[in-house]
């Protein structure tokens, strides 16, 4: 009864979805491999292996200690930022509107640049706060954009004046500061993997666990609610619930991925957008997205580390990517796309 | 053939503190095609979007099968209510088939990929809309009348035995408009589905509706089928202007004539 | 919009100017009394400390008063030409555009010059102000409030990492850029005013010049061509005084946020949208607001200062979103 031909682009567009996935997921697994044997002294795979099987102690403070969490970091962290932010993007339908750019991470930073800056904190405890002032920032912008009902376009403007206030006390804060503190909190600011401890890990990668999984049981209702909230509540979602179970969720994933790394730029912003690229728009793209985003951060890493004259935090090097997007986007939509 | 009743009983509503709808009374015609018509403001919409849940009643109470909408599973109401929305917007570059695919929602179950009965449904939706052939095409590069029709298969491919359609042929040129209301007819004929839409051509209302809901005001003011509701007196009681009605010269349905101020009247 | 409400918010503007220009010149780290005040004007050859203080706050309020009002027309223009409330040289990511030309001035030909400070930031705020309008423009429905904002905000991410990516390896330029993107009116001096007075005047002159222009522009872009205007003359010389005069004041007290969205905002409620009115009224204001927020900065920031930009985000960024909030979901 089934007509071949009718559903035979969709199978094999499910086909290849699942094929980039994998493939995106080997990308990630070599860089991991590169990041770990490549630094200021190199190893090769082989003695990496045998340090991390603890057959060896070759180099195993440089490898274990500094370069496994850096490592971990960057990729769970990757993932955190891009499904947050393809989550966003989906949700308030527009190719612009990632956390980072409408305010969410905002709060955290301005928190944890406070810490560093005037208390003096320790890195657990800086993380501990930023979560917490990342979750009541996002409350915030939420509660007032919300009037009467939901609008998108609402929350985005609002998200960007309280960025813009933010931002202000953060520079005040830079300002004000004596000047040997500045480097930490600017380094900071821009998203950074140096001294990653590894106590802060496990939380990170069991909120990411945690979060991904509930995002993915929810993907068939996402992906009816991108079509409105009209057709959400007539395909039978409870359009309010869940809109509001994956906006804590991304919060959640880029406040614990902000407390630990800092805001690394652009992140949320590309992840979606270049997914849906390489994996075509018919799919949830939820993994693809976490992929290119720790595919995005492990690279930024490793060209910051390795590859320019002086050192410079991944959040600098993503950052840059950012520009050529949006000159992407402008020559795309200038051929008669739409935004 | 369905038997799915839809009853709204005194129903008020409107947006914020606003009430546009005032105690309307509305048992839809089941297996028919049904056309709200009423001026703008008149709260046509307004019903509409409350028979779908998109507007909270104040007042009042809509049942399906007796039993009140709120005491529905969301889900089980999905199966039975389908809506075509008055504008529709498509994720940037989905395919025709997997746009479709969605309205699959309400029946999927947890974590499971599309079923045969999926597949069959979504193919007798393009099937009745005419776009198997578009299946692979990428949403952007069809024509308004073309993206009208993928998402009328959108709603059919949830299998709902009512289908509301708020103006479908806005935007559309005349033959797309013929194009898509004889295919909503061909629906209701061959599956018995209850139509329920709302129209701006009074014209076009009565070549293809059963039944007539004349709204004014947020009020039902007349109700029947098209010969018993348009009369000279009725266009202006719900319109405000003078008219003249004549028999179609083919399907004899009442045609309303307007008389413009400027016209030669005897 | 009766004459005699006019004329009041014009006495009104004038005496709230006064009391600011007042306030700027007395109240500080170190208060001086009025005395002081009178005695610094009388006696050019005084030594007493109190009145070199005052001599000393001259500048600064000079300058912020030329400021406020500068921002606050570039704003007044830059809304009517995008017919967007909420355009701002802040919003537009005009400020970050100019923040990483004179970074790169900074650092690779290291520039000194007041003047080459201004013909950077003037560069570098018309490429990003035309690069997010074109953003913002494409697409479907134009150049819409939130399209606008959000390419604003976008490119304002992108340019800041290039300003990282310069000023981190480099802890002098660090020093410099990160006292001077704080955007404050302190550090002026009369040299400076002379520098852009004449700019700030002509443009100014010219925007009002252009008022009946930009009043027939409110109407539909096809409206005013048809009525005989020139559209994209009127547009550009409105659109390259508007950023002439935030460029200006951008380059020398660095970038200072929301003065320019506020302002018109609050103008518009009180006179309404006669350009001619409009323009000069949100000069008036726009000094009084940028001095104020001077004042605040200094009373509030004991025993240091807080500077003016910092001030002026923080009561304008609740001011946009208010503006936000009163708006209709459909016209964003």
């Amino acid at each position: 009864m089934i007509n071949k031909s009718l559903f035979d682009g969709v199978k094999s567009r499910r086909k290849k979805y699942l094929c980039m996935v994998i493939m995106l997921a080997c990308i990630v697994c070599v860089l991991m491999c590169l990041n770990m044997m490549i630094g200021e002294k190199n190893y090769t795979l082989y003695q990496v292996i045998n340090t991390l099987l603890g057959n060896s102690s070759e180099g195993s403070f440089l490898i274990a200690k500094l370069r496994l969490p850096r490592t971990v970091a960057a990729i769970f962290s990757g993932i955190a930022f891009g499904v947050a932010g393809h989550i966003f993007q989906t949700l308030l339908r527009n190719p612009l509107a990632s956390p980072d750019i409408i305010g969410v991470s905002s709060g955290s930073t301005a928190a944890a640049v406070y810490c560093i800056l005037f208390l003096n904190m320790n890195r657990g405890l800086v993380s501990l706060i930023a979560v917490l002032a990342g979750i009541l920032t996002s409350i915030l912008i939420y509660k007032v954009a919300y009037i009467n009902s939901f609008s998108a376009n609402r929350l985005i403007l609002v998200g960007i004046g309280t960025q813009a206030v933010f931002t202000a006390l953060i520079s005040w804060m830079i300002m004000t500061a004596s000047e040997y503190d500045v480097p930490t909190a600017m380094r900071w600011m821009n998203g950074n993997l140096n001294g990653i401890v590894t106590d802060s890990l496990p939380l990170l990668i069991a909120v990411v666990i945690v979060s991904l999984a509930i995002i993915i049981y929810l993907r068939h209702a996402m992906a009816s609610l991108a079509l409105g909230d009209a057709y959400g509540t007539i395909l039978g979602i409870n359009v309010n619930l869940v809109r509001t179970l994956l906006i804590v969720l991304s919060v959640a994933l880029i406040a614990f991925a902000t407390a630990i790394t800092g805001p690394i730029s652009s992140i949320a912003f590309l992840s979606g957008p270049i997914a849906k690229r390489i994996c075509g728009h018919n799919q949830s793209n939820i993994l693809s997205s976490g992929l290119v985003g720790a595919i995005l951060v492990l690279a930024g890493d490793f060209v910051g580390q390795n590859l320019l004259y002086t050192r410079f935090p991944v959040g600098v090097i993503t950052g840059l990517l950012g520009g050529p997007y949006l000159i992407y986007v402008l020559i795309k939509q200038n051929k008669g796309g739409q935004l | 053939m369905s038997s799915n009743t839809l009853i709204a009983k005194d129903i008020k509503a409107g947006y914020g503190d606003k009430n546009i709808l005032e105690s309307v009374n509305i048992h839809i015609p089941e297996n028919k095609i049904s056309v709200i018509l009423g001026s703008n403001g008149s709260g046509k919409s307004t019903m509409l979007k409350t028979f779908c849940r998109l507007i909270c009643p104040t007042a009042g109470v809509i049942t399906l099968n007796d039993k009140s909408l709120s005491c529905i599973r969301s889900k089980d109401i999905a199966k039975a209510i389908g809506l075509l929305p008055q504008t529709s917007i498509a994720p940037e570059g989905i395919k025709v088939a997997e746009l479709v695919s969605r309205g699959r929602y309400p029946h999927r179950k947890f974590m499971s990929p599309l079923t045969k009965e999926d597949y069959i449904a979504i193919e007798q939706a393009m099937d009745a809309m005419k776009i198997t052939e578009l299946a692979d095409a990428s949403i952007d590069e069809l024509s308004g009348g073309q993206r009208q029709r993928v998402f009328i298969a959108l709603a059919l491919a949830q299998e709902t035995d009512i289908l509301f359609l708020d103006e479908p042929t806005t935007y559309l040129d005349i033959a797309y408009q013929i194009e898509i209301l004889d295919l909503l007819k061909e629906l209701n004929k061959k599956r018995g589905t209850t139509i329920v839409m709302v129209l701006h051509d009074i014209n076009l209302s009565t070549k293809y509706a059963d039944y007539l809901f004349a709204m004014k005001k947020g009020r039902l003011i007349k109700e029947g089928t098209p010969n018993e509701i348009i009369t000279e007196e009725t266009i202006k009681e719900i319109y405000g202007i003078n008219s003249v009605i004549v028999p179609d010269p083919i399907s004899n349905n009442p045609l309303v004539v307007p008389i413009s101020s400027h016209d030669v009247t005897n | 919009m009766s004459n005699k409400k006019i004329i009041l918010s014009y006495g009104l503007g004038i005496i709230i100017l006064i009391l600011a220009l007042f306030f700027s010149i007395t109240y500080g780290v170190k208060s001086v009394g009025f005395s002081d005040v009178i005695k610094a004007f009388t006696d050019s050859n005084s030594t007493d400390y109190n009145v070199n203080i005052v001599q000393a706050r001259i500048p600064r309020s000079i300058f912020g008063l030329m400021a406020g009002a500068a921002l606050s027309i570039s704003g007044v223009l830059m809304q009517s030409i995008t017919r967007n409330p909420i355009a701002d040289p802040s919003i537009l990511g005009v400020n970050t555009g100019a923040s990483l030309f004179i970074v790169i001035g900074i650092t690779f030909f290291n520039i000194q010059s007041k003047l080459s400070y201004i013909g950077l930031s003037f560069a570098g705020a018309v490429i990003t102000a035309l690069f997010v309008y074109k953003l913002a423009s494409a697409g479907y429905g134009g150049p819409t409030p939130i399209k606008l904002a959000i390419a604003g905000a976008a490119t304002s991410t992108a340019l800041a990492s290039f300003v990282s990516l310069i000023v981190m390896p480099n802890s002098s330029v660090m020093t410099t850029y990160r006292f001077w993107q704080i955007g404050s009116i302190g550090g002026t001096s009369f040299e400076d005013i002379k520098l852009i007075l004449p700019i700030i005047v002509i443009a100014v002159i010219v925007s009002l010049m252009l008022s009946d222009d930009l009043n027939t522009l409110l109407l539909s872009e096809d409206t005013a061509t048809s009525l005989g205007l020139n559209v994209n003359r009127t547009k550009a010389i409105a659109a390259l005084c508007g950023v002439l005069l935030c460029a200006t004041t951008t380059a020398l007290a660095g970038p200072i946020s929301f003065v320019g969205l506020m302002v018109p905002h609050i103008v518009r409620m009180i006179i309404g949208n006669d350009h001619k009115h409009l323009i000069s009224c949100s000069g008036l204001y726009g000094a009084s607001i940028l001095l104020i927020s001077d004042v605040l900065g200094r009373l509030l920031g004991r025993p240091g200062e807080l500077e003016t930009g910092i001030m002026t985000a923080i009561i304008g960024g609740p001011i946009f979103i208010i503006i936000i909030r009163k708006a209709k979901v459909q016209s964003l």
